[in-house]
């Protein structure tokens, strides 16, 4: 093992100390993780595809860290011609140290100098250095009408902390994670954080009282901040709710808002644009019952894009999506409902853009008592049937998008679909295996027939109630689906849980 | 049709003198060359890789000059650089009325080697070996071929401190690329992965039995597994409370075998004494003697002989067939040639043959 000391120079600096036999570092930058790089009076191998500017630099291996032009001692270790050299020991960090004393004690004097020229107090205790508007006597006599009064900053090795009295007022954290820490004035907990900053993050907002209507831990306004309207970020905070309102709703929030208007009060001319985003969620919490907690959610994304190119206070053009929640409907199922909507004023009419749903369900349901229907006119038996979607709608639109017309008790395929059906059939009378559902070729019903191609039917006569798992029916283009036997006599009903209904959902 | 069994081919060494700093510069034959008392020799395991020697008549070699020598088959229209090398002695005689030199021959790998840094030389982490080796012989002046050389990328940084040989930070960074360092036979310095010889691929074969064969007579067989340990032993000595204790264990050949006392009547005990043992246990004793015993059973034999000139030089592999002898020793012997000397005269070489199953000496 070799043992030989690297001299070097600051940055810079044309002071050299030449006590090295072997090689010679003219400089080493700061350490970072466990390496740190030096400049060798050395022929120097570059690292592989290294800048002209790192030509002359070698990254060693370092256990004390170093700065900037310390000196370092480097131990070459290793046998053989190629020796790896380590930063075994920095004797500069021992002046680098002697430098923050002297700077620190430099600081102070400032500081003591400043306090004097401000008629303030400046001495120290094992707390550190204070500057306060008392004598450090009357400070700590208890019994002093002046004892804890006034501002104090308190210097020491954790960093500088102003206070009033005792109370904590900002606090300049030096350390491991150095920062900034705002309090509130009231007292030295953590509750009484109001903000603070660090390398961890970012914290603005402490506590909010209970039952505080407005709830906003940060709000950001405008110049004309008496006008709430024009809160231009608003960001809610979840407060507890009041037990003596049971039927409390709770809202949390997150509007983003941007508009431009001239008084903020109406909408001027042609030169009036905003744009909002709202987030909301709102919650009951409906504490009637005891053992129910939660009855209700309904989460809200709203979306409002507004401009206007007309007249005051006309839109020309508005689009509300808005997205609801699950809920629940009378069959069991769950739906998500979609709305779009346009408004248009003027010339420039709104028009609807739909969004494609993964899945519709439909009711199939015939709801009039008794149906008699006619062997040769099947246009008149589909008065009995109803095809009931959600809503009108959107069921229009997405019946086309299943691939499928439903007209006449008949569902016709407009292009090749595979459709999974289930559902509850039910009949009041007739025959086995005439109770079905089955594929046809074309549109033709009504030959009385049809009922032999079902591929899912009634086993016996008479009222059959029929509950088909699901089923994949797979058909082309022009074909139809028929559900039970055109010239049934019986009767279908719609009547407590005996229903007629399908779920269709194209699957392919 | 290179047939080296055919010996009436007219076998002709040619002598260049060429410039000592740029080897591709050829400055005019060499007169006076005296082949009979001229030889080159090849060693595997030497580090300047080959060596020579060539007697002079006259003062036909110009100073300082480096000299390539190159043999010749002229009806083959054959022709082959055998080596390039400098010049390190020129004792001169005086014999009856004129002067005649014994100039000592080394390759380039010889000057690197006498080549000591004057600065440390520092090797960034993440540089690359063959940057690194190509600066050291470019600097020295001569070429480096390093096609197909295994690379390495520094994982750390590395200093060559002053005095250290070019030629030994070479052997390093080539064992650090997995590379073996040679030389060729117009000068260059080579970097070629590193194959073991037991992986290497035959380049021909020597029939001691052929009567065309190219063997000539002397061959001579050493080995030794008369001298190889029947007994490893191990002996770990420490202290534990103050008290010097010992750990001993000792592993024997099988009764069977030809290096059993119960064949050879006596012992050769091969005895580690251990000052450092993990874990401190008889058992660790007893697994580490075992391995000494295994490691120790390599036999190594070498054979030397002399043949017609081949085509072979130092690294090459052949196999040697012996149809006669000791029943060990019959059959064809897989052979590195560790050495390997021409005798520029009357062409015939002395070859030393290691077989591969020997292992790799340091």
């Amino acid at each position: 093992m070799d043992l030989f000391e690297l001299s070097q120079t600051l940055f810079g600096g044309n002071a050299r100390r030449d006590t090295a036999q072997t090689v010679t570092a003219v400089g080493a930058t700061d350490s970072t993780d466990g390496s740190a790089g030096l400049w060798l009076d050395a022929d120097v191998t570059p690292a592989e595809g290294a800048g002209d500017v790192d030509e002359t630099i070698v990254v060693v291996p370092t256990s004390p860290s170093v700065a900037a032009g310390d000196d370092v001692i480097v131990t070459l270790v290793g046998d053989g011609p190629l020796k790896t050299p380590v930063i075994m020991a920095n004797p500069g960090s021992g002046d680098r140290q002697q430098s923050q004393i002297t700077s620190a004690a430099t600081l102070a004097a400032a500081a003591q100098a400043v306090a004097e020229a401000v008629s303030q107090h400046f001495w120290h205790d094992g707390n550190g250095a204070h500057v306060t508007e008392v004598t450090q006597d009357e400070w700590e006599d208890a019994g002093d009408p002046n004892y804890h009064s006034g501002p104090n900053s308190l210097w020491n090795s954790a960093g500088m902390l102003f206070r009033d009295g005792l109370t904590n007022l900002l606090a300049l954290v030096a350390g491991l994670n150095p920062g900034v820490v705002i309090y509130d004035g009231l007292g030295n907990n953590a509750d009484n954080v109001t903000a603070s900053f660090d390398a961890s993050g970012v914290r603005i907002g402490g506590k909010v009282p209970a039952n505080d209507s407005d709830g906003a831990a940060v709000q950001f306004f405008d110049a004309d901040e008496d006008n709430g309207s024009d809160l231009s970020a608003f960001l809610t905070h979840e407060y507890t709710p009041d037990p003596d309102d049971p039927g409390q709703r709770i809202e949390r929030e997150v509007v983003l808002n941007s508009r431009v208007t001239d008084d903020g009060e109406s909408v001027d001319t042609d030169s009036h644009a905003y744009t909002t985003l709202r987030l909301l969620k709102q919650l009951w919490y409906g504490i009637t019952d005891p053992n129910e907690q939660f009855t209700y959610a309904e989460s809200t994304l709203e979306a409002t894009a507004q401009y206007g190119v007309g007249t005051a206070n006309e839109t020309t053009s508005q689009a509300i999506v808005r997205a609801s929640g699950t809920t629940i409907d009378n069959w069991g199922s769950s739906k998500v409902e979609l709305l779009a909507d346009a408004l248009g004023v003027g010339e420039d009419e709104g028009h609807i853009d739909y969004v494609t749903m993964p899945q519709v369900f439909v009711s199939l349901a015939r709801p009039s008592a008794t149906y008699t229907g006619s062997n040769s006119t099947a246009t008149a038996s589909a008065s009995g049937w109803q095809l009931t979607w959600f809503n009108t709608e959107v069921a229009t639109h997405n019946a086309g998008h299943l691939g499928i017309t439903f007209s006449n008790g008949i569902i016709t395929a407009t292009e090749d679909v595979t459709l999974q059906i289930s559902g509850n059939m039910y009949w009041t009378s007739g025959n086995a295996g005439q109770y079905g559902i089955g594929i046809f070729t074309g549109t033709t019903v009504g030959n009385g027939t049809e009922y032999s191609t079902f591929t899912y039917k009634s086993s016996s006569s008479g009222q059959v109630s029929v509950a088909m798992p699901p089923r994949l029916f797979t058909l082309t283009s022009g074909n139809s689906l028929c559900v039970g036997r055109n010239q049934i006599n019986g009767s279908v009903y719609r009547n407590g849980t005996n229903l007629s209904w399908l779920t269709i959902e194209r699957v392919g | 049709m290179t047939d080296w069994a055919d010996l009436t081919r007219t076998d002709r060494i040619v002598v260049e003198q060429v410039s000592p700093t740029n080897l591709d510069a050829a400055m005019g034959t060499l007169d006076g060359v005296e082949l009979g008392g001229s030889s080159l020799s090849w060693g595997y395991y030497v580090d300047s890789r080959v060596t020579g020697k060539l007697t002079v008549m006259g003062e036909g070699w110009r100073r300082g000059s480096a000299l390539r020598v190159t043999h010749q088959v002229p009806e083959w229209g054959y022709s082959r650089e055998l080596g390039t090398f400098i010049v390190t002695n020129d004792a001169a005689t005086r014999t009856r009325g004129g002067w005649s030199y014994e100039l000592d021959l080394q390759s380039t790998l010889y000057g690197l080697s006498t080549d000591l840094l004057v600065r440390p030389w520092a090797i960034s982490a993440n540089a690359m070996a063959l940057t690194a080796a190509r600066q050291l012989v470019e600097a020295a002046g001569r070429e480096l071929v390093a096609d197909g050389a295994n690379d390495y990328r520094l994982k750390s940084t590395k200093v060559i401190t002053v005095g250290t040989s070019r030629l030994s930070a070479l052997f390093a960074l080539a064992d650090m690329a997995n590379d073996r360092l040679d030389v060729d036979g117009h000068g260059r310095v080579v970097l070629a992965p590193y194959v073991p010889p037991s992986a290497k691929v035959p380049t021909l074969t020597v029939d001691l039995g052929d009567p065309r064969g190219v063997a000539l007579d002397g061959v001579k067989r050493t080995t030794d597994w008369l001298k190889m340990p029947n007994v490893a032993a191990v002996s770990y000595t420490y202290n534990s409370g103050g008290k010097q204790q010992q750990i001993n264990a000792s592993a024997t050949v099988a009764a069977s075998s030809l290096l059993a006392h119960s064949a050879r009547g006596y012992t050769v005990t091969d005895l580690h004494e251990l000052s450092e043992m993990s874990p401190a246990t008889a058992a660790r004793a007893q697994q580490l003697a075992a391995q000494y015993l295994t490691n120790d059973g390599v036999e190594h034999v070498e054979w030397t002989l002399s043949t017609t000139y081949l085509p072979i030089t130092a690294g090459d592999v052949v196999d040697l067939v012996v149809h006669d002898g000791a029943d060990e020793y019959r059959g064809a012997r897989r052979c590195l040639v560790k050495t390997c000397e021409l005798a520029l005269g009357d062409m015939t070489m002395a070859l030393t043959l290691k077989e591969t199953t020997s292992g790799e000496e340091e």
